[in-house]
């Protein structure tokens, strides 16, 4: 390990995120598929990621004879997804039809977003966060995670999918699972 | 007492005094048998006035469920070319005009497009239509305005129509209103088929006479009398038969449906009732749809000449078919142009311009209907776990779907030209390919076999085929989930083996070259695939992990756990392989495979979403490893080939698969935003004498060239770490040491010992204190 992982402990933006807020409201009146209320959360809680601290950016490997000419590291830290002007717009209407309690609205027009940028860890989160307010909590659970796969060193980011994460958790009883979220999330800091 | 009865009274008084009078006798008679008939007549016309009122009244037209594909999103940066902006327009049917002042109209100039979209009620609200001003460059859009030069962030195109879901009896219509029937289509219709429609009152005393008089002259039926209403009712109520007791009915049922209804009504469902013509087994009913059928657009775009030959249609669609008999039908619509002009509906001028007007007919195949069988044939399955068929077929409802048809368009033209290749030489050969979007899971094109539109076995959905070794990345996967005991570098043995089936037999499975290999690195032994290391590793962490692992990526039917199955003894439909390599694809997170987006009733109510859901299925660094395989499969494993199709730098992923004779072959992979399955082979299960790589892949690849897909770029989840390996001994290394390499591990995987370049003075004490702490 080398000395530049200790710099990169040290040098650790400490940002915090705004507190989820979760005003329940009650859905639209559309059907959604596949919506069953109750939905087992224990079955697969998601794999524990092991974080690590790693600020690393190694080199391409320089393969010649070798087998594994496979694996080019893309940089460790990227910057924070940037969202189109098309995606910023969809997310201004998401946020607008979530004040408004249009929650199924809201939620398509996440999808619709996520349509343009598939990989903006951002959407995935904003889109769990409404399924968390639906009361879906399983599905919020997943879509922080996938927030959490695509958001690569945006600590902000994965802190706020932690706690959405953990509060899921609470939500249908697993108190367990939500303490070991909010540890993940306290280790995000 | 009444008259009535006194003359009854009267009548009697005469039977009594003349009792053993015949003539009386029969009389009476005669008169109970009047009064019987008046009476049935009576009832009869009652019966009548109930059956048309309970009809017409309650006619709630079966309007099949329309069935619409993905509107195209148009904003900077967007990957859309000029060519797949045109091909949709005229999907769409927009017209090349010089200046779009109305909807539904573009004009190019070189990479620049004005388009005047079309309002449409799409899931989410009303669009307006806008006038844009569209700048291409090269491979995407580069710029999107309002006409008055205002930067738009976002717009879409109406959603194509590509289909509807109508009932047994094969009726398909758009419902139209009165108030959306073009002046010029009602006038016309009057003039031509009932210029007494305002007046009279369900027949047309006059209109017949005049009938009866052209038919004597001409000694033949040249003429009808019928009124709309007659016409209206005999599609209504009646069969075809042509007899004086109908014409009777007819004509009864006429008037009555007169005294009860407006003619704005009567005219509503004649436009709404009429057929107009027939693809293939649909037959199209109303003005609405035929204006679609015909013209690829909504009736109100509708030119004079158009509307006219709409009108011509209605005395013999198949006589006067514009795409069969264009003479004919040009020869009728110029007729009822005249008869407009005669009766002064249109002036001389305007009558003489119309007739010039071409037929302007959009081509058979242009046709929204039936052009995307297989795909249809998925949505009606999703749709039908939800809605009765009826629901489906009746009511109306606007179904939003998922299907690309610019996707489906160049995937059905590189498998045509793809298999027509492989062909040579060959005979009977068949193929399936199914594209998906990759994190969503939103299925884009369904292709059932070689023949574009053709409805006939859907192999995507129902050829239930072995799938070989595209079932390998689950084996590996499976393995590299106990990070403790399996890495990219474990060595695997490539030697003969003989296996034990539950039933008693050996299976000693053999490499596609014959050879083994000896030791081999587990990437290898995937990107390879090598059966012999394959069947090892799978029987060491066993076949229900497998089996497990197969059920997780997404797989539904039941799964034996035979060793067969590590090598692809397991028979799926490409929509099943898609539903795996689609949890692959997007790294670890299933997302069951959509056709549906949304439905929405006739009124343009929300009624229900389909919506994105995506369950962590399988760890997510474990996957990362087996897809960094998949890509080294394509950069030069068994799918290598696939650089004469698309450039290595796309960095795809993918894999191939071969069964027993070379029975199926199969490509299934991945790009950074699509997932495609391919299979090739034969209806008959006989051998199709290709492999996944000289088969399947040739098609895969040839419609990642035409689809233009995303480069893949993988993200390393958190718990990955790349270290430096010594690769002659699987040791670790340092970046100084002499050909050593990176490699991905799951953190706690990494291997401890040092390969003999690594100095243990190099390293500080502080950089042993950091390691013990991470180890």
């Amino acid at each position: 390990m080398s000395k530049k992982a200790i710099l990169g402990l040290a040098l650790l933006p400490v940002l915090l995120t705004g507190c989820l807020e979760s005003a329940y409201r009650a859905g639209a009146p559309v059907r959604e598929s596949g919506q069953s209320p109750v939905q087992s959360v224990s079955k697969r809680a998601p794999v524990p990621v092991r974080q690590r601290s790693e600020p690393a950016t190694p080199q391409a490997a320089d393969d010649k004879e070798v087998q594994i000419a496979v694996y080019t590291p893309p940089p460790r830290f990227r910057p924070k997804p940037v969202a189109s002007a098309a995606v910023s717009g969809l997310v201004e209407t998401a946020e607008r039809q979530k004040r408004s309690g249009d929650m199924t609205g809201a939620a398509a027009t996440m999808e619709r977003a996520l349509r343009i940028e598939p990989r903006n860890a951002h959407l995935w989160n904003q889109l769990a966060e409404v399924r968390l307010e639906q009361g879906q909590f399983a599905q919020a659970e997943d879509l922080a995670s996938k927030s959490n796969a695509l958001a690569a060193a945006d600590r902000d980011l994965r802190r706020n999918n932690w706690l959405l994460i953990a509060k899921a958790r609470r939500s249908v009883g697993n108190s367990a699972g939500a303490r070991l979220a909010e540890n993940k999330a306290n280790f995000s800091r | 007492m009444t008259r009535h009865s006194k003359s009854r009274h009267r009548q009697r008084k005469k039977t009594k005094r003349r009792s053993k009078k015949k003539s009386s006798w029969l009389r009476r008679w005669l008169v109970k048998i009047g009064l019987l008939s008046c009476l049935v007549i009576a009832a009869y016309s009652v019966y009548l006035d109930y059956v048309v009122q309970h009809e017409f009244a309650g006619k709630r037209w079966a309007v099949p469920a329309r069935v619409y594909g993905r509107p195209l999103e148009l904003y900077p940066g967007a990957a859309v070319t000029a060519d797949q902006l045109l091909s949709e327009l005229k999907r769409l049917g927009y017209t090349k005009v010089r200046y779009p002042k109305q909807v539904g109209g573009y004009s190019r100039n070189g990479d620049r497009f004005l388009v005047h979209t079309r309002p449409f009620v799409f899931w989410d609200g009303k669009a307006p239509g806008q006038l844009l001003d569209l700048q291409f460059s090269g491979t995407h859009l580069s710029s999107l305005r309002s006409a008055s030069g205002n930067s738009l962030s976002l717009a879409r195109l109406d959603a194509p129509a590509v289909g509807s879901i109508y009932p047994a009896h094969n009726e398909d219509r758009v419902l139209v209103k009165r108030s959306d029937l073009p002046e010029a289509l009602v006038r016309a219709l009057i003039a031509v088929e009932d210029r007494g429609f305002y007046q009279h009152f369900g027949v047309d005393a006059k209109a017949i006479a005049r009938a009866l008089w052209a038919n004597l002259r001409a000694r033949g039926v040249v003429q009808g009398g019928s009124t709309l209403t007659q016409q209206l009712v005999k599609n209504f109520f009646l069969t075809r038969e042509r007899s004086l007791w109908r014409k009777a009915n007819e004509a009864l049922m006429a008037m009555l449906l007169e005294r009860r209804y407006g003619k704005d009504e009567i005219l509503e469902a004649y436009a709404n009732e009429i057929y107009l013509g027939q693809d293939g087994k649909r037959a199209i009913h109303g003005f609405g749809l035929a204006s679609y059928f015909y013209f690829k657009r909504p009736l109100h775009e509708l030119d004079l000449p158009k509307l006219a030959l709409l009108v011509a249609l209605v005395r013999g669609p198949s006589y006067y078919d514009p795409r069969r008999h264009p003479e004919r039908a040009k020869k009728r619509r110029d007729l009822v142009l005249d008869i407009m002009r005669d009766q002064g509906v249109i002036s001389a001028t305007v009558a003489k311009k119309a007739a010039l007007a071409s037929l302007e007919v959009a081509g058979t195949k242009g046709s929204s209907a039936g052009r995307y069988p297989a795909f249809m044939d998925l949505v009606r399955r999703q749709l039908h776990r939800d809605y009765r068929g009826e629901d489906l077929t009746s009511e109306g409802l606007r179904i939003f779907t998922t299907l690309d048809p610019w996707i489906q368009q160049q995937s059905e033209k590189a498998l045509a030209e793809q298999l027509s290749r492989l062909e040579a030489g060959k005979k009977g050969l068949q193929s399936a390919a199914v594209i998906a979007d990759s994190q969503s899971g939103e299925v884009l094109a369904v292709l059932g076999g070689r023949t574009a539109g053709f409805a006939g076995f859907n192999r995507a959905l129902d050829a239930v085929r072995p799938i070989g070794s595209l079932v390998k990345p689950a084996v590996y996967l499976t393995a590299l989930m106990q990070p403790d005991r399996f890495n990219l570098l474990s060595p695997l043995e490539d030697t003969p083996l003989s296996v034990r089936n539950r039933n008693g037999d050996t299976w000693t499975p053999k490499n596609y070259d014959n050879k083994s290999h000896g030791t081999v690195p587990l990437h290898q032994g995937l990107a390879y695939s090598y059966n012999q290391a394959t069947v090892r590793l799978g029987m060491s962490v066993g076949l229900d992990s497998v089996a497990t692992t197969l059920r997780d990526l997404g797989i539904q039917r039941p799964v034996k756990t035979y060793p067969s199955l590590l090598l692809g003894a397991v028979s799926l439909t490409p929509l099943e392989v898609t539903q795996i390599y689609q949890t692959l694809a997007a790294g670890g997170f299933r997302s069951p495979l959509r056709a549906i987006r949304e439905v929405q009733t006739a009124e343009g109510e929300q009624l229900q979403r389909y919506p994105l859901t995506v369950k962590q299925a399988v760890p997510a660094d474990s996957v990362y490893l087996v897809n960094q395989v998949l890509q080294k499969v394509v950069r030069n494993g068994t799918g290598r080939a696939l650089a004469s199709f698309v450039s290595p730098q796309m960095n795809l992923a993918g894999k191939t698969g071969t069964t027993d004779d070379l029975r199926d072959s199969w490509f299934a992979g991945f790009s950074g935003d699509k997932v495609a399955v391919v299979w090739v082979g034969r209806d008959d299960n006989k051998s199709a004498g290709l492999s996944g790589s000289t088969g399947a892949l040739r098609v895969w690849g040839k419609i990642m060239q035409r689809i233009q897909p995303m480069a893949l770029e993988l993200w390393p989840p958190e718990s990955i770490e790349a270290v430096w390996i010594d690769p002659a001994s699987g040791l670790r290394a340092e970046e100084h040491c002499a050909g050593a390499i990176q490699v991905p591990f799951i953190s706690g995987s990494v291997p401890n010992k040092q390969a003999s370049c690594v100095s243990n003075t190099n390293g500080s004490i502080f950089d042993t204190l950091i390691e013990a702490i991470f180890e």
